[in-house]
């Protein structure tokens, strides 16, 4: 029903635009009709130059729409004109007459930021996914002048995003293997600032920090690693392992019943030679394998 | 246009887990004693031949992570065999090192009387061990974060002719003379 509603409004304009007989925004409609959207650009960009057409809220929506169509072959740049023209359109809507449908152009066009950060999730493009989403919530206060709480939303695309990156590990050399893992705490980490108890983030955060350790001594050269390679090692580990403990610790109070953190924090202990709970957490884990 | 929302919702928790727990202690065994291979002196005539390293005990993670690394490559001009043992007959009595594994570790008293006159390198993992016959013994320092290190009985490696280097006893946690 809503994309019904968008279609006629659009239909309204238009048919509004009939007054400017052929003017450049009545020649851009005529080829945007046709769908031949690059000619119809080329005419919209005139309208909005032209003294008699460019303080006119419709051209500007036109334009806005017309870009919007081009983005799919022209990328990025034509959402950014199409959404700079419905900011025009609405700068120029004096009356604020088109004000809730320029308002919903500028919504749904956004969503895309939104859908690209999803998309890119999907992709493995996480700097990228990132990016959109901080234009999609950025773009709320700039240009679609709406106060919005993101806090929920945030908890849930940044735990994502961790979950992301830590996946990812598996799929690049040695060598990226710190950076990746920094990538998760940090976006972990966003998620924890808003919700302290999120089990999702405490656990990635803990079990990042543990494999770094693991992966510190995994990697050790065997014929290289003489006695002070190996003490260093120990130590930069230990460091690791401490650091991801009280992470998983609670993770472990708000979801015992996960064998994940159990496992993780078996895993812990015994690196750190902490018999007593490491006989604690393995004979727990032992009852969950039951 | 078609405005579709896409949703986190398949990307929620669980998608991303550990690969189990590492055997940590079990890599540090290896690396310590390939590096007791390096800095211990044998008599000469422990220095032709095969370089065998024996695992007497149950737990075979020490055994698999040398058994991985070390198995074929050399020390010196010998090649290492690593060698696993479930009982006291099968091994090799020109064995350069023996780890015995905490489960077999009241063997120690017996392979000290046993073996007084060879010279193999016994290695433990209790505490005290060092008292009951081992030349090294494994042990956790609580002093310095809890780190895998290893205690030297000198007098015990002269009684089996190993020279003991001096960075080895230098970075033990404790040397008995």
């Amino acid at each position: 029903m809503k994309m019904l509603k968008y279609i006629s409004f659009l239909c309204l304009v238009l048919f509004g635009l009939n007054a400017y007989g052929q003017n450049y925004t009545g020649k851009a409609y005529g080829f945007y009709q046709e769908k031949n959207y690059d000619s119809a650009a080329v005419y919209i960009d005139m309208a909005v130059v032209s003294i008699r057409e460019k303080n006119n809220s419709k051209t500007w929506q036109l334009r806005g729409v017309i870009y919007r169509n081009l983005e799919a072959i022209g990328g990025l740049t034509k959402r950014e004109i199409a959404i700079q023209s419905f900011v025009m359109a609405r700068k120029v809507d004096t009356t604020s007459q088109y004000a809730k449908e320029i308002a919903n152009y500028l919504y749904n066009i956004n969503v895309r930021y939104y859908n690209d950060a999803v998309a890119y999730l999907q992709q493995g493009e996480l700097e990228k996914s990132e990016s959109s989403y901080l234009t999609y919530k950025g773009n709320y206060e700039s240009i679609l002048k709406i106060d919005h709480d993101f806090k929920n939303q945030d908890i849930e695309f940044y735990s994502v995003l961790g979950g992301a990156w830590f996946k990812k590990n598996s799929q690049v050399d040695v060598s990226e293997k710190v950076k990746v893992y920094q990538k998760a705490i940090q976006a972990f980490q966003k998620t924890l600032d808003l919700d302290s108890l999120n089990y999702s983030a405490n656990y990635g955060i803990g079990i990042s920090y543990y494999n770094q350790g693991a992966d510190l001594i995994t990697n050790m050269n065997p014929f290289e690693s003489d006695l002070e390679e190996i003490d260093r090692i120990q130590n930069l580990s230990i460091d690791m392992f401490k650091k991801g403990e009280p992470y998983l610790k609670r993770a472990f109070t708000i979801n015992p019943n996960e064998k994940e953190v159990v496992e993780g924090l078996t895993g812990i202990y015994y690196s750190l030679n902490e018999d007593d709970e490491y006989n604690y957490f393995k004979n727990l884990l032992e009852k969950m394998e039951e | 246009m078609l405005l579709v929302t896409l949703t986190l919702s398949g990307f929620t928790s669980g998608v991303y887990t550990t690969t189990g727990i590492t055997d940590t202690k079990a890599i540090y065994k290896a690396l310590f004693i390939y590096n007791f291979a390096t800095l211990v002196d044998w008599p000469a005539d422990y220095r032709k031949g095969e370089f065998i390293i024996g695992v007497y005990g149950e737990n075979t993670a020490v055994y698999d992570q040398l058994n991985a690394k070390y198995s074929g490559k050399s020390i010196g001009s010998q090649e290492i065999k690593v060698v696993k043992h479930s009982s006291k007959s099968t091994i090799n009595n020109k064995t350069h090192i023996l780890y015995i594994t905490e489960d077999k570790s009241e063997s120690i008293s017996s392979f000290s009387t046993e073996y007084k006159g060879k010279s193999t390198l016994l290695i433990t993992e209790k505490p005290g061990y060092l008292s009951k016959g081992a030349v090294i013994n494994f042990v956790i320092d609580k002093a310095r974060n809890n780190k895998q290190s290893y205690e030297i009985d000198k007098s015990n490696a002269k009684r089996h002719k190993l020279v003991i280097a001096s960075k080895l006893t230098t970075l033990a946690v404790k040397v008995v003379e």
